[in-house]
């Protein structure tokens, strides 16, 4: 199956739980961020079609 | 007959995945340094689905400064603080468990929210005019002022830090 805007969604959508779970779970501040980080970086936002809203996604 | 780009997607989603597994939850290692590492494989796995989505300015700029710089910083500061107690202690369990129950349930109703909304047949819109030069020209032509107005903050972050370093400044 040729993989489209779906998978890229449910991709980053496990990798934003991922994040939570390592946020929740670990005690080291460190790695706490790191969570953050795989949270944060999901490829989710870069979906729109035109690159004039993208860079609001980008701008972070 | 499934393209190659498709067995490459799936390849470095399940890749991406499995890194960023072994980054909050090593099941042989405790270090941060061990899961700073695994984020940068996350981060590089990351940068080649970008590349899929013909995405490449994104992809250079997630592994320069994410792969890079920002694990650079980290990693210099776990080092200075040398965590060593936090390698022995082992994973709280009940904290894994309720982890992971909040992760599946939040990955649970996203999965079902995306399943419910998005048409299957959505093709991944490939950003069409997402190569640099279209982007220098956005970013200097209508959004030029948000630009200026965060380089100005990140020139307050560095003053910033160097005055709280320097405390015979004052």
């Amino acid at each position: 199956m040729t993989p489209g805007l779906h998978h890229y969604l449910i991709v980053s959508a496990l990798l934003f739980s991922l994040g939570l779970l390592g946020v929740v779970a670990r005690r080291n501040l460190f790695v706490i961020f790191m969570g953050l980080e795989l949270m944060l970086n999901v490829p989710t936002s870069r979906w729109w079609p035109s690159l004039d809203t993208t860079t609001t996604s980008m701008a972070r | 007959m499934p393209q190659f780009t498709d067995l490459l997607f799936y390849a470095l989603a399940g890749l991406t995945l499995l890194f960023g597994f072994l980054t909050v939850l090593n099941p042989l290692s405790r270090s941060p340094v061990t899961s700073a590492m695994f984020l940068v494989l996350t981060i590089i796995s990351m940068a080649g689905l970008f590349v899929l989505l013909h995405a490449f300015f994104l992809a250079a700029v997630q592994v320069l400064v994410y792969a890079g710089a920002v694990m650079v910083v980290f990693l210099f500061v776990i080092m200075l603080l040398d965590l060593k107690e936090d390698e022995r202690r082992h994973f709280n369990k009940v904290a894994v468990g309720l982890g992971g129950l909040s992760a599946l349930a939040i990955a649970g109703s996203l999965v079902a929210s995306v399943v419910k909304s998005v048409p299957v047949s959505a093709t991944a819109g490939r950003m069409a005019e997402g190569d640099t030069k279209a982007l220098g020209r956005l970013l200097f032509e209508s959004h030029v002022l948000p630009f200026e107005i965060l380089s100005v903050l990140l020139l307050v972050a560095m003053v910033g830090a160097i005055l709280i370093t320097k405390k015979d400044l004052r």
